[in-house]
């Protein structure tokens, strides 16, 4: 068992270190690139082929560790030093919740594709990003620069508020699936809603079993998607609610005066954000491993009259992991898009937006679904 | 010394001496806030081994994430420390630390040695046990339904309904960390001191903002 | 094994250094911070309580009351301390002090 956790916890982290944040590094320069009209990163090369600049991060990271790591006068040595940390670790942590398979059982053995099957799965998402918020604002204050308390002080404001929006917009998918273990959410999506009604008088044969929409929460309830992706976005800082960092405003804010190591967590910390956002996006909204149409007991059934039900289970356990993969990968792709397409919300814009904006539509999204839940009879979507 | 005794111990050393290095040591405003978030996620993790999930989770969101934030914006935005202080002596630094280690030597073994009744409150010797590991084996035991019918097994209606506490799935949130006997007990038993407690932030939402938003002018 | 006598003793060292430095200490938010403290030591000690009840409860009847409670004194004390940071916003931008003794008005 704990032999088995070793194995999952080394696969996931070399999987998000060596696989997911260089792609995540390298599609946020690229794709704004392109989105931009700018050409890119271009300068690093093997042999003069750039490769569309995919060795980019990696001389990133090389350049980060190679330069030098220097305290300003004045700021507070230990708070100064801690505060990188403190923003990674809960992030990376994050990345024991999200599940990137199914559950599975071979002969007696169950295999549960995530590190931590937490209880309360959704709950520690927000816990943690507060704390690793706490990082970037601690980061601010120990610099003792004007610019980066500034954004030291946008950045705390920020995190409350983003925390409040983020939690209420999430409430209607509790209810609606009744669980807030993000396993359990994978299990329920795992189906297919009929359009039954609508069609029931045309006499489609066959493909009427075709004809229904997967029971992901994207389908369920699309405002709950779009207002937590957004919310969440905002959490972790990103463009284009970035304020407490604008480059063209202060410099850079609450990261302005870290170099070398120091500046290179801060930047690992927003990419593995990025990739822990789109993987509770999956799992929430996309069905974490599902594949659409195909549940897991009909892939198993299908192919164990070839190979036996062990191989088949195998076998469904890879197609739900790139399944999930490939999901995780697009809604990396659409963070990208936005914020490469919106211009940035100045702070109390964002205030504003979060307050009078997301706030009111989470509410509102919360007794709608709830009324439809009680009509439709205790719920279940 | 079983895996969970030794958790908890780490985690009281930690939360004890965070503590006092907050009262003790820290000496701006910011450094006691970075004190009592090392306090408060420790108790928070005590939280998660004695109590469940639930109330761990949500006191690490709400107290060691959001106050903690709150606590350091108010010191950023009206400036608490009054300027940097000259930095201590080393030496009395070293003490004050020592003075911390030994409020950690005394907490291991006042809690050690305490008389008492010897009532579990963890550990699978307990009925009721709450914890990682007692979750994971209830899942595994109810597993086999769950992968052949996982929308069956899981479904929601389960929560909604009277009758829930017959349902396998309930019987199951109770043992492992239980939102969902959590949610009953609230919206169920304790409906009106919840209200209440709803009007009293209302309240407080309102009563800080007039404090607090109005023009020093 | 963990017993409530544990986590009892924990709570009560809590407890204790959260009212050490609500007394000894100068800056406002510290007290504030120290309060803070004091509650979480509190929460301990009900969780501790709750789960010594459900220990001795029989099997189907796991009483919540404790979590239940501990679960309102958080949202309670959160409430509680954004007022107090209202008024000690109020009281510095009044006084421009963080020191305690200068929050005076309504000592006899």
């Amino acid at each position: 068992m704990t032999l088995l956790l070793l194995a999952k916890t080394l696969t996931v982290l070399g999987v998000l270190l060596v696989g997911l944040v260089p792609l995540t590094a390298w599609l946020e320069r690229r794709q704004s690139a392109l989105m931009q009209d700018r050409v890119g990163p271009a300068r690093v090369n093997v042999a003069t082929a750039t490769l569309g600049g995919l060795l980019q991060p990696l001389a990133d990271a090389i350049a980060r560790l190679a330069k030098e790591s220097v305290r300003p006068r004045g700021a507070d040595r230990v708070l100064h030093a801690l505060a990188p940390a403190l923003a990674l670790v809960p992030v990376i942590v994050m990345v024991a919740v999200i599940p990137f398979g199914a559950r599975y059982t071979i002969g007696s053995t169950t295999l549960s594709l995530v590190l931590a099957d937490a209880d309360a799965g959704v709950l520690w998402f927000f816990a943690l990003s507060t704390l690793s918020g706490l990082g970037f604002v601690l980061a601010g204050w120990s610099s003792n620069s004007d610019y980066a308390l500034l954004g030291a002080v946008r950045a705390g404001a920020q995190t409350v508020s983003c925390q409040i929006a983020m939690a209420l917009s999430l409430v209607p998918m509790f209810a609606i699936y009744g669980t807030l273990r993000l396993s359990d959410m994978g299990l329920v999506q795992d189906r297919s809603i009929g359009l039954g009604g609508l069609l029931s008088n045309l006499d489609l044969g066959v493909a009427a079993e075709w004809l229904s929409l997967p029971a992901w929460g994207i389908v369920q309830n699309p405002v709950c998607f779009a207002t937590f992706l957004l919310c969440a976005m905002a959490a972790s800082r990103q463009p284009p609610f970035d304020s407490s960092s604008a480059g063209s405003e202060i410099a850079g804010g609450h990261t302005v005066e870290y170099s070398g190591v120091g500046l290179g967590l801060f930047q690992l910390a927003g990419v593995v954000q990025l990739v822990v956002i789109a993987g509770i996006v999956t799992a929430v909204f996309l069905g974490g491993s599902a594949i659409p149409w195909l549940s897991q007991d009909r892939i198993i059934s299908a192919v164990s009259g070839f190979y036996g039900e062990g191989f088949a289970t195998l076998i469904c356990m890879g197609a739900h992991a790139i399944a999930f993969l490939l999901k995780l990968v697009s809604v990396i792709v659409l963070q990208v898009v936005l914020r490469g397409s919106m211009p940035r919300l100045r702070d109390d814009q964002l205030m504003d937006w979060l307050w009078k904006g997301m706030m009111p539509l989470a509410l509102l999204n919360i007794f709608a679904t709830g009324f439809v839940l009680v009509a439709v009879g205790g719920g279940g979507g | 010394m079983s895996a969970e005794v030794l958790l908890f111990d780490v985690l009281a050393a930690l939360a004890v001496f965070s503590a006092a290095a907050m009262v003790i040591v820290a000496r701006t405003a910011v450094a006691a806030a970075t004190a009592l978030l090392a306090c408060l996620t420790a108790v928070s993790g005590i939280l998660v081994l004695i109590g469940g999930e639930l109330v761990g989770v949500v006191h690490l969101i709400v107290h060691g994430g959001a106050v903690t934030v709150l606590l350091l914006m108010i010191v950023l935005l009206v400036g608490a420390e009054g300027g940097r202080r000259p930095a201590s002596r080393v030496r009395d630094t070293a003490f004050k630390l020592l003075g911390c280690g030994a409020a950690v030597g005394i907490a291991l073994v006042v809690v050690h040695t305490a008389p008492g009744t010897g009532v579990p409150v963890s550990g699978v010797e307990s009925g009721a046990t709450i914890g990682p590991g007692a979750a994971s084996a209830a899942a595994t035991a109810l597993h086999p339904a769950a992968a052949l019918h996982p929308a069956a097994a899981l479904h929601p209606a389960a929560a909604l309904h009277p009758a829930a506490a017959l349902h396998p799935a309930a019987a199951l949130d109770t043992i492992s960390g239980g939102h969902r006997a959590m949610g009953l007990a609230l919206f169920r038993s304790h409906l009106l001191p919840l209200q209440v407690l709803s009007l009293l932030l209302l309240s407080a939402v309102v009563g800080s903002v007039a404090l607090a938003g109005r023009r020093a002018d | 094994m963990i017993t409530h006598d544990h986590v009892l003793a924990l709570s009560a060292l809590l407890f204790c250094a959260g009212a050490v430095g609500a007394l000894l200490r100068r800056n406002l938010i510290v007290v504030l911070m120290c309060i803070e403290l004091m509650f979480a030591a509190v929460v301990v000690a009900l969780v501790g309580f709750d789960r010594m009840w459900a220990a001795r409860a029989v099997a189907d009847s796991v009483p919540m009351e404790g979590r239940v409670f501990a679960m309102i004194g958080i949202a309670v004390v959160a409430a509680q301390l954004a007022v107090g940071l209202a008024i000690l916003v109020s009281l510095v931008r009044n006084r421009d002090s963080m020191d305690i003794e200068d929050a005076r008005l309504l000592r006899w």
